[in-house]
């Protein structure tokens, strides 16, 4: 693991400290770790976390675009 | 002799020219005379025969004929017969063949119509799915607040699995 690597959040506004702080606690980041917060209004909601090569989506725009694909398999 | 009338030497020599007449007859004509009788008769003879011969002849060729005749139309009808009977089989098979083809056409032109129809549904299908997701999309974009867009996502932050 890169130690200088920085943690990227997308997220719909901008998060408070203790929103960063959480998610780092969540998903065991270092603390100390710089987190770069960029607003994109398009995943509606959520996050999308982008760290050491790694690619967390919880954004909404992703849950549907997931649901959708459930409805046309589903649908099939 | 004399008394009666008659002369012996004109008696003799009238017998004597008779023998010679009959002589000469004999010998001059009734030879040739008969033969030629002969002849006619064998060649009459032969002219029945031959035309008794030509008549078998005829009625010989005319039984050929007959016969040949009767074989060409034993013959013909055959052929006739067997020629029908090819053309009702070739038709029967024409037949067959085109309700077979037909059979298939109607086949694959229902197959044809219900791929196109699932298709279409599935074009629907993926139509309203898509309007659906889009209207959700801007109605959730209209809807959530810069608060409930906050409670969202730490609802989602705190429900997502923990990584180690």
């Amino acid at each position: 693991m890169d130690k200088n690597s920085k943690i990227i959040i997308y997220s719909s506004y901008k998060l408070s400290e203790e929103e960063i702080k959480a998610t780092k606690e969540k998903f065991n980041f270092p603390l100390d770790r710089q987190v770069v917060n960029l607003i994109d209004k398009t995943i509606i909601s959520g996050m999308v976390i982008i760290f050491d090569g790694m690619r967390i989506d919880l954004s909404i725009k992703t849950m549907l675009k997931n649901l959708e694909k459930k409805l046309y398999e589903f649908s099939k | 002799m004399e008394n009666l009338g008659i002369d012996i030497r004109l008696l003799i020599a009238q017998l004597t020219n008779f023998i010679i007449f009959f002589l000469i007859f004999k010998k001059f004509l009734a030879v040739p005379f008969s033969k030629f009788i002969l002849t006619a008769k064998q060649k009459e003879k032969e002219k029945i025969e031959i035309d008794k011969r030509m008549q078998e002849l005829n009625k010989l060729e005319q039984e050929i004929e007959k016969k040949v005749r009767e074989q060409m139309n034993n013959e013909r009808n055959e052929l006739i017969r067997k020629t029908k009977e090819e053309n009702e089989k070739i038709r029967n098979e024409l037949i067959k063949k085109t309700e077979n083809e037909i059979i298939l056409m109607k086949k694959k032109a229902k197959e044809k119509l219900l791929k196109e129809q699932k298709l279409q549904q599935e074009n629907i299908r993926k139509e309203v799915i898509d309007l659906s997701f889009y209207l959700i999309e801007i109605g959730l974009k209209e809807v959530l607040s810069p608060q409930l867009q906050k409670e969202l996502t730490n609802y989602i932050l705190k429900n997502s699995k923990k990584i180690n």
